[in-house]
């Protein structure tokens, strides 16, 4: 069985509710994307039960990674992917599908894990994107797999919103989308993993490899911009300060109409 | 003419008034044709609000039917050009969305809350980080603009004065999507970090937290907790905010008696409003506060909610 997992480093220091699932090294680029970690801890465990499944993880940054593709190849990963060149930077999430679907092109693989979320909260928009790109399908929000039913054709999965939790089967390949709260983590390495020579298992792919013209990736082929932005300082702000009486009551019950909250 | 297109989530089955209100902040002034995709549910009932609703059968009303509904609008998008294309922000439309931006490679604008028209151009307002940053988006020239909305922050004003032409159109389904739903339960073990609104209760409510409950149900929101109240085995750990609890982004958070230590605060910086409810206005979380009432928490909850219900029932009397 083959997997691929897609993961993005974070910039250390974005908040998460866990601890930070990569011993973290003096890199700046140091920390794995909470999902993306529980997508690889998942990978790692159907590996720990097969030892015949390949599991790959595909990195697309401009940051410094080698110290954390190190760091994931020795806690068991069969090969990391790092994708690099300076003319993907400022590329859109449709753009980085791109390169990552042209950098799959080459390779196998019943199954792509993902991350569910971006770091912002909001809902990730390269796997569905790559899974259009592949034509294959793409399931987001996954809190629990079925690991004895897992297998290079398919798999049995939930997934939850706010309301309701839906299991599904789905055929592969797929995207699966994994939430951090399926529980999965990313294992430490042991010690005497610890300074095992893994170079040989990363792989540095580049536009020489990939081939794109200039004008398809990076800014230029971005298809909006930013105009301004507006960083929010709640410090700033001075407070409406009422009383609770019926006149305070009055005030809170129209500020929440007119957010739009009632 | 310009176009717009809007599409309802298909499990409800119905054009929400926010995305009718969406399509006409983004025609603003100049003349734009509006559509509705619906591909469950009842056209007939879009009569007057749009000037075409164009209906197309799709093989379910899941994300098993997401890749086909992409291909239908796709399709209905070469026919007409759209200029944008508006969905509700739900998982759903989430899903949907970058789907159908990288098939008909159009700009993708995720989770907006404000779109404004002007001579030369149109400009979408939206969230891009927990700390609330905002960030006004355009397309490049030419580019459409494939947007989901942030629920529930625009308000219809609008009127069912058009004329409407229905259209059918094939559709695009195949019929194995290779997804199945085997089974669908209510989520039972709700989560704060997915609240759009929390009631906070700090150690001001003390033993009386379950009496925030009813206020947050009519606020369509979940109750949480500082840790004060865990330590005392009042609340248990899974509704703790905080640095040692959850981070949390809700649309307005609610802090009840709660003083606003650091280790408290800093799994805040998502949330988008907070209206502090304490005895002391001095306490350090009213600074950060777009609000502050002054008085006991649980007595308050108890009016603002006797209000909400006032005003509800008025409604619709
Ligand atoms: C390592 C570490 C991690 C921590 N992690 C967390 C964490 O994750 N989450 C967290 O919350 N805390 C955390 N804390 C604890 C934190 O420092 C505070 O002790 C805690 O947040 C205090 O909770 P509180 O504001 O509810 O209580 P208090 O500090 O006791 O404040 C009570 C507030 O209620 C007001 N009040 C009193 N009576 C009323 C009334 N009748 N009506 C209205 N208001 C009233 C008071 O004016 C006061 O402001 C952590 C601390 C440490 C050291
Ligand atoms: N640069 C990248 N390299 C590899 N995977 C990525 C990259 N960007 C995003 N992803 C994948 O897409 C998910 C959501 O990312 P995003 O939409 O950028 O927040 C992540 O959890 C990853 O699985």
């Amino acid at each position: 069985m083959k997997l691929v997992c897609i993961t993005k480093p974070v910039p250390d220091g974005v908040s998460s509710d866990q601890e930070p699932q990569v011993p973290i090294r003096d890199t700046p680029a140091a920390r794995l994307h909470p999902d993306d970690a529980s997508a690889i801890g998942f990978a790692l465990e159907i590996k720990r039960h097969r030892p015949e499944t390949q599991v790959d993880v595909l990195i697309l940054t401009e940051k410094p990674a080698t110290a954390l593709a190190e760091d994931i190849a020795r806690v068991g990963a069969n090969r990391v992917i790092l994708i690099k060149n300076t003319l993907y930077q400022g590329s859109d999430s449709l753009t980085e599908a791109r390169i990552i679907a042209r950098a799959l092109e080459a390779r196998a693989y019943d199954c792509i894990l993902a991350g569910s979320q971006t770091v912002e909260g909001g809902a990730a928009c390269l796997p569905p994107q790559l899974a259009e790109l592949l034509e294959i399908n793409h399931l987001p929000f996954i809190r629990s797999v079925e690991e004895a039913a897992f297998s290079a054709t398919g798999a049995v999965v939930e997934t939850e919103d706010g309301a309701f939790v839906r299991r599904y089967a789905v055929d592969f390949p797929a995207i699966l989308g994994l939430s951090e709260r399926s529980g999965y983590r990313l294992p430490y390495p042991r010690l005497k993993e610890q300074r095992r020579d893994v170079s040989e298992r990363i792989v540095a792919l580049d536009n020489r490899d990939l081939k794109f013209a200039p004008e398809e990736v990076g800014a230029a082929a971005a298809s909006s911009r930013t105009v301004t932005l507006h960083a929010a300082n709640r410090q700033d702000r001075a407070p409406e300060i009422v009383d609770a009486d019926a006149m305070g009551v009055e005030r809170v019950h129209g500020f929440l109409k007119q957010r739009g909250i009632l | 003419m310009r176009r717009v297109l809007v599409i309802a989530e298909q499990a409800e089955a119905r054009v929400t008034p926010d995305l009718l209100e969406a399509a006409r902040c983004f025609a603003g002034d100049a003349p734009c044709e509006s559509f509705a995709l619906v591909a469950s549910g009842d056209a007939a009932a879009l009569s007057g609000w749009l000037d075409t609703v164009v209906s197309v059968p799709a093989p379910g009303t899941g994300v098993e039917a997401i890749p086909a509904l992409v291909r239908s609008v796709a399709a209905l998008h070469r026919e007409f050009g759209f200029a944008c294309i508006l969905m509700p922000g739900s998982q759903w439309g989430s899903m949907l969305a970058p789907r159908l931006a990288a098939r008909i490679e159009a700009a993708l604008i995720p989770e907006v809350r404000e779109i404004t028209r002007s001579e030369q151009s149109v400009r979408f307002l939206r969230r891009v980080s927990r700390n609330g940053d905002l960030a006004v988006i355009e397309t490049v020239e030419g580019a459409p603009a494939v947007v989901t909305l942030q629920p529930r922050v625009f308000s219809s004003s609008g009127k069912p004065d058009r004329t409407t032409r229905f259209l059918d159109r094939e559709g695009q389904g195949a019929g194995n999507s290779g997804i199945r739903l085997l089974r669908k339960t209510e989520n039972t073990e709700q989560d704060i970090r997915d609240a759009d609104v929390l009631v906070s209760a700090g150690a001001g409510v003390g033993r009386r937290i379950d009496e925030l409950k009813p206020l947050a149900d009519a606020l369509g929101g979940q109750v949480s907790a500082s840790r004060s109240l865990v330590n005392q085995g009042i609340a248990p750990r899974r509704i703790q905010v905080g640095q040692s609890g959850k981070t949390v982004a809700p649309r307005l958070y609610m802090a009840m008696g709660i003083h606003g230590a650091s280790q408290h605060v800093a799994a805040l910086a998502g949330a988008e409003t907070i209206i502090c409810v304490n005895t002391n206005a001095k306490a350090p979380l009213c600074s950060l506060a777009d609000m502050v009432v002054v008085g006991d928490a649980v007595a308050f909850a108890q009016d603002l909610l006797r209000k909400i219900k006032e005003e509800q029932e008025n409604a619709t009397d």
